[in-house]
This record gives structure tokens, C-alpha cells and sequence, in this order.
């Protein structure tokens, strides 16, 4: 069931490792996620939490050493399973990536007009003149102000702000159906974020594309995300509609990485630190991975792994844990993160909705 | 030039007799390509013992420069620098190794800021060797008392540096910097290129240590909300100036400067039901060029205030003071010709209303429930 929402992407059981020396290292631990035509989904995590790792291997993007299982659906066909080449057409056409940094991925050699209208002349068979004039509107889309002088200019000649729309008009050149947002504004000034945020928040959602918005920052995806997705050793371990998860997060990890932020609306005596560090994907300990660091921890926490589970599941599901695995399963597509699905939490333990903190 | 009125003090700082740091008309400057660019022009500004004054800006604002020209990492072009009284500027060589052992910098990346090739123990007592501090014996004590202060087991003496986490190494850089039992530190971007949820370990371990050994920081961070936790005062750069100096509760409470209030709009909360209702002020383009600045108010060709008030001339013809204020309680300092009139403005009230509660609501405590 979802709440009438088109999917636009099913991934199923998505596990990415890295070769290191002889061994393979766990990176995405079988992800599942649906993905909602035209809904913007925060993806949520620190360093080593596997959302970049997860993005990237959606459509093709990971560097060779690295191993990837699972299922992806995408317009009827499983990207996992598409050669390299018909990956490419669906990166040209459907597909787009907007990188962190607007420094390293624009070529350096290439005009700016070059560059925007090359996937237009490439996949959309457009005429060099025909390209030029729409890549000339879509720099207008995304703010860029004289945009048919600007043609002209190299990516040196654009500030961090203004290359990282020039970025943006190019991966909305082709009108992608998905776009994936990589911390798109980590490289960038708080006031000049803004301004970024603005453009992605018009180019997509409702009629238009979708977005995975992968960033470790809470407050920009509070303020653009449909849907959010916390991620920790490699797996999803929270997702939720945006206002539920911030209003009532379940998992413990969510609610201290919430209450450790420092606010701009709120001055605090002292911050809640999560103590200790998160695990390294290759030396995951028993049971939970964040079990270690949880001021919620109960014994099973040590033991047993939580699978995602409805939050009103989880707050009952250690004293009946093999009953929960069960009504879990049931729950089929309903069990897993997606538009119109319920709030779920992968913690035997989870906070209890209340007390303002 | 100084801030010099004849109805405002000489400072905009409170004129107190325990400012351990002294900055006064700071000007540096870098050839770029045939031209002079003033990174920092013109800044004062006074640090009290034992307080933290955070200086916050966006890229290219000089906020770093200010601080490597504290520790005289850069040689300033023109203005004064008190450290305990002593003339930073003017001191000799042999007499500037003494002052710099007093205030120490930590840097914003642990990854690159600490000797790769040099254990943690070895790293620790460097600067007490090239100081000739104590004996082998003694700095080896020192070195175990460090690593504890900062919160890490001495037994990884031994350990390089890639065999910590991130955190852990900025807290040996931090360790470091308290080898030499510094009064001043001064701290760029501390917690920048930490994962987040180390953050607030750090933060707050930097303020235990203030406590417990008397400190007073410098902070340099371009994140409003860590400047609100950890600061008693802030100033606010742009474009080597700065354009607003106050006590931190009152600038979050009463910005005096349109630039800070964009600062303030633009900071993302972490909550949805604050993001959905909030309007933001959007800044045109991009911070001009520090060879060329604007005339008048360096802001002005970005100023939503001045484009509200129907571009009045004396923004781009008058560059206005950094003074103290009635309307701002008298503490605090604006380099504003209208802040009276933008305290009127409703796009002022809806930023500050949405930041200024204090107060924050999220979700529930952890706790550990009851066994079932």
C-alpha cells in the first residue's frame, strides 16, 4: 500500500562492499527503500553510514573495487543488472547527479555553454544552436544572471554558489525523473545554501523530479525532505515522513544526533554528546551497532540485530521478538521505507514520544 | 580609523581593564595580481580573560586572517595588537617566542594539521622539548596528563595519528595546544570537519578546559547556531570588516545589522514545523570582490533592508560606523545606517521571532524504558 503515490524506484535488499586489500568490507547492509514519483527524500548520515555508498550504486556510480547485490527497479528493468552502457543512456536521460563539490566536477577545459548543453546534444539529439539556447534558459531557471553572456565563461570564472547552479541547470537539462542530491551544498556559504535550496525545492517534487538528498545536515532536510531516512553502519535504521520523524524520532540514534545539534533557536548550558564513535563498517559488533553507544540499550540489544519495524511494533517487539519478525514479514511492501508508508524504526528500544526536551 | 563617535565610546567593547587581547585598526593585506586585497581592514576589537568572543563570518569574510594575524601567522599591514599588555606588533623575535607560547591555535582539520609519522605521545611533547620544558621525566608526565585532560587513554601514547578517529585527533590537536599551558587560544572552525555526532563532545570539552584552566578563546566559525552554544560575545565579519560586535544572547535576540539577519534567515532549523512557516531572506548574488569592495556600506549591493527602504544614498555613498546603540541596549554595536527603521520591518520580526524563542522543543528523552 502507499497513499496513491506512483514508485519510481524499488530497492530491494541493496548491499554495496568494498574490496580492501584481500577482504570485501560492508559498506550497505540490504537496504530497502521506495522512492515516490516527484517526492524529495532525505537521506541522513554521518561518515561511513553508507548513504553515499547506496546513492551511488542506484545508478552505476561506484568505483571499481567495489561489489553491489540486490535489486533495483526502475521503470521495469533492474538497474543493478544493466550494462554499463544502458546505464549511461539512463544517467543521460532519466537519471542525474548533483556532486558536493562544483569545483572538481566541472571540466575545467570546457566552456560553461559546452557543458550544459552537451548531454542535450548527446541524449537529446539537439542541434549545437538548439542546445546552446536551452542551456541558456536553464541557466536562467536556476538563477544564473546574464545567462546567454555567461554561455561564454569557463567554470573558473563562476563563484561556488553560481557553479554549483551551472551543476544543477546541468543535470536538469535532459528533465530527469530522478535526481540525486550528494551533499549539494556542504562546499558552500550558509547564505548561498539558501539560495541553492530554493532551486532544488522548485525543480522538484509534485510534477516534477525526484530527489534523494543525501546530507548529514538535519536542518536542510527539516526544511526540504518529504520523507527522511536515517542511516548508521550501513543500514537504515529510521525513515518516516519528515514532520514524524522529527516530531516523535524513534530510534535512539536519531533522537541524540537531534538533541546534539547545536541550534540557532536555542541556547543550550550544555550540548547532549553521543559519546564513543560509530562502528567501522568492517568490525561491526553483535546485535545492534549502535547498541554500544545507546543510552537505550536493553539486554537483546547485544544479541540481536532489529530489523525495521512500524514504531508502534518496536515498542513492543522485545518481550515477543520472533512474533515481531513474523508480523514484520507480513507487512511485505508496508514494512519497507517508502511514500505513504508507515513510520518505522529498526531498535528493540525505541524513545518514547513526550516530554518536550 | 576607529569606531570613534562623539556619542559612542572609543570601544565597542565594554571598557574593561581584563582584556588579555588587544586589537586595534587591524589591516592585512595580499598582492593579488598587481593589486592589494585587504583581507582585514580596519578591525577592533577587545577579548576579556576568561571569555570566548566568536568571530563568524562566511568565506572570504577574513575571519581566519584575523586570527592568524593574532598569533602573527601573517604580518599585518597596519594596527596594534595588545596580548597582557605586551606589543605584539613590536616585539622582537626572541620576545615573540615567549608571547606565542602564551596564545595557540587549533585548526579546523585534524587530518592534516597533525604529524602523521609522529606518535600521539611524541606529537604531545614536541612543544615542550623545543620550549626546554622540564626533564624527560617530567615531560613524559605531562604528555600522560595531557592526553587524560583531553579525554584520551594515555596507554595510546604509542599510537600514530591515522589510528584515531576524527574526533579523537581533534582532541589531540587540542592537547597539543594546551602543552604549553596557553592563556589565549584561538580556535579556527574547531568542529568543521568533524562527523556530527562528535561534535558535541568536542564543543563541549573545549568548554570544560576553558573552565578548568582559565582560558579564553577566540572562536572562528561560520555556524551561527555552534557560535550561539559556545560564545559570551560575537563579532560578524564581511568582507573584512566587522559589521556587528554584541553579546551573543542579544544578537540572536536583536540583530542590529540587515547582513545578520540574512545570516540568521538562512541557517536551516532542524525542525520542520519552524522550516515550513519561516520566510527567508534571500541575498542577491555573491559577496563582491575584497581587491574592489563596494563603496559606502560594504553590503549594500546586497542588502534587502537598503532595496526595502527604496535604496536611500547614504548606504552606497557613507560607510557607516561600527557603534554602540541606545536602541541595542547600549552593549552592543551595528555598522548600520538603518537599524532603527529595520527594526520595524516585518521580514526583521519573522527571523528573529524564529530564532530568538530560547527555547527548544524535539523529540522525546531517551530513557531507559522499563523491562517489559
Amino acid at each position: 500500500m502507499t497513499d496513491g503515490t506512483e514508485l519510481l524506484l524499488s530497492i530491494r535488499d541493496l548491499s554495496v562492499e568494498f574490496r580492501s586489500g584481500r577482504a570485501w568490507q560492508p559498506a550497505v547492509r540490504a537496504v530497502s527503500h521506495d522512492v515516490g514519483v516527484g517526492e524529495r527524500v532525505g537521506v541522513v548520515g554521518e561518515s561511513g553510514s553508507g548513504k553515499t555508498a547506496s546513492a551511488m550504486a542506484l545508478l552505476g556510480l561506484l568505483p571499481d573495487n567495489a561489489r553491489v547485490s540486490g535489486s533495483v527497479q526502475f521503470d521495469g528493468r533492474d538497474l543493478v543488472t544493466l550494462p554499463e552502457r544502458v546505464l549511461r543512456t539512463i544517467r543521460g536521460n532519466q537519471a542525474s547527479v548533483i556532486y558536493q563539490d562544483p569545483f572538481s566536477s566541472l571540466n575545467p577545459v570546457l566552456t560553461i555553454g559546452r557543458q550544459v548543453s552537451e548531454p542535450l546534444i548527446a541524449h537529446r539529439g539537439m542541434s549545437a544552436k538548439q542546445a546552446g539556447q536551452r542551456a541558456a534558459e536553464l541557466l536562467a531557471l536556476v538563477g544564473v544572471p546574464r545567462p546567454k553572456d555567461r554561455l561564454k565563461d569557463y567554470p573558473h570564472q563562476f563563484s561556488g554558489g553560481m557553479r554549483q547552479r551551472v551543476m544543477i541547470a546541468t543535470a536538469l537539462s535532459t528533465g530527469p525523473r530522478f535526481l540525486i542530491a550528494d551533499e549539494p551544498t556542504t562546499a558552500l556559504d550558509v547564505t548561498v545554501q539558501a539560495q541553492i535550496l530554493d532551486v532544488l525545492r522548485e525543480m522538484t517534487g509534485v510534477g516534477g523530479a525526484s530527489m534523494l538528498l543525501i546530507t548529514h545536515d538535519l536542518g536542510i532536510v527539516a526544511g526540504i525532505a518529504d520523507r527522511v531516512a536515517v542511516m548508521y553502519a550501513g543500514r537504515v535504521v529510521e525513515a518516516g515522513p519528515t514532520r514524524s520523524l522529527f516530531a516523535s524520532a524513534a530510534h535512539p540514534y536519531t533522537v541524540a544526533l537531534l538533541q546534539s545539534l547545536p541550534r540557532i533557536d536555542a541556547r543550550e548550558r550544555r550540548l547532549r554528546a553521543i559519546e564513543g564513535q560509530a562502528p567501522s563498517p568492517g568490525e561491526l559488533p553483535r546485535g545492534c551497532p549502535f547498541a554500544v553507544r545507546c543510552a537505550n540499550r536493553v539486554d537483546r540489544c547485544l544479541q540481536d540485530d532489529p530489523p525495521l519495524m512500524p514504531i508502534e511494533l518496536a515498542r513492543v517487539a522485545a518481550s515477543r521478538p520472533d512474533e515481531a519478525r513474523r508480523e514484520v514479514a507480513a507487512l511485505g511492501d508496508d514494512g519497507v521505507p517508502g511514500p505513504g508508508r508507515p513510520h518505522l524504526a529498526a531498535c528493540w528500544n525505541p524513545a518514547r514520544p513526550g516530554a518536550p526536551v | 580609523m576607529t569606531a570613534e563617535r562623539d556619542d559612542a565610546p572609543l570601544r565597542v567593547d565594554a571598557e574593561r581593564d581584563d582584556a588579555l587581547l588587544r586589537v586595534d585598526g587591524l589591516r592585512v593585506e595580499f598582492p593579488v595580481a598587481g593589486k592589494r586585497l585587504r583581507a582585514v581592514d580596519d578591525v577592533s576589537f577587545a577579548v576579556h580573560r576568561e571569555e570566548t568572543l566568536a568571530v563568524v563570518g562566511e568565506s572570504g569574510c577574513g575571519k581566519t586572517t584575523t586570527a592568524q594575524a593574532i598569533l602573527r601567522l601573517v604580518e599585518p599591514a597596519a594596527g596594534r595588537i595588545t596580548f597582557d599588555g605586551l606589543d605584539v606588533l613590536g616585539l622582537p623575535r626572541r620576545r615573540l617566542q615567549a608571547v606565542r607560547r602564551r596564545m595557540q591555535l587549533v585548526f579546523q582539520d585534524p587530518f592534516t594539521s597533525l604529524n602523521p609519522r609522529l606518535p600521539a605521545g611524541r606529537i604531545l611533547s614536541e612543544p615542550l622539548e623545543i620550549h626546554r620544558v622540564g626533564t624527560r621525566n617530567e615531560r613524559r608526565a605531562r604528555v600522560h596528563e595531557l592526553l587524560q585532560m583531553v579525554g584520551l587513554d594515555p596507554a595510546h601514547a604509542t599510537r600514530l595519528p591515522h589510528a584515531f578517529s576524527g574526533g579523537q585527533r581533534q582532541r589531540l590537536a587540542i592537547a597539543r595546544a594546551l602543552a604549553l599551558e596557553p592563556e589565549l587560544i584561538v580556535a579556527d572552525e574547531p568542529v568543521s570537519a568533524l562527523d556530527v555526532s562528535v561534535r558535541a563532545q568536542v564543543l563541549n570539552l573545549l568548554a570544560d578546559l576553558r573552565e578548568r584552566l582559565h582560558l579564553t578563546y577566540v572562536v572562528i566559525a561560520h555556524d551561527l547556531a555552534l557560535v550561539r552554544q559556545v560564545s559570551e560575545r560575537v563579532a560578524v565579519m564581511y568582507l573584512g570588516q566587522i559589521v556587528e560586535m554584541s553579546p551573543t544572547e542579544d544578537l540572536f535576540r536583536a540583530p542590529g545589522h540587515p547582513y545578520t539577519v540574512a545570516l540568521l534567515s538562512a541557517v536551516p532549523v532542524p525542525d520542520p514545523e519552524v522550516e515550513v512557516h519561516r520566510e527567508r531572506i534571500t541575498l542577491r548574488g555573491d559577496v563582491p570582490s575584497p581587491i574592489d569592495p563596494p563603496g559606502g556600506c560594504r553590503f549594500h549591493p546586497r542588502c534587502w533592508l537598503r532595496e526595502q527602504l527604496g535604496n536611500p544614498p547614504e548606504c552606497a555613498t557613507t560607510k557607516p560606523e561600527l557603534s554602540r546603540r541606545a536602541s541595542l541596549g547600549g552593549t552592543h554595536a551595528a555598522a548600520c545606517h538603518f537599524t532603527e527603521e529595520m527594526h520595524a520591518t516585518a521580514r526583521y520580526r519573522d527571523t528573529v521571532s524564529a530564532v530568538a524563542a530560547g527555547h527548544r522543543t524535539g523529540p522525546a528523552d531517551v530513557r531507559v524504558a522499563e523491562a517489559d
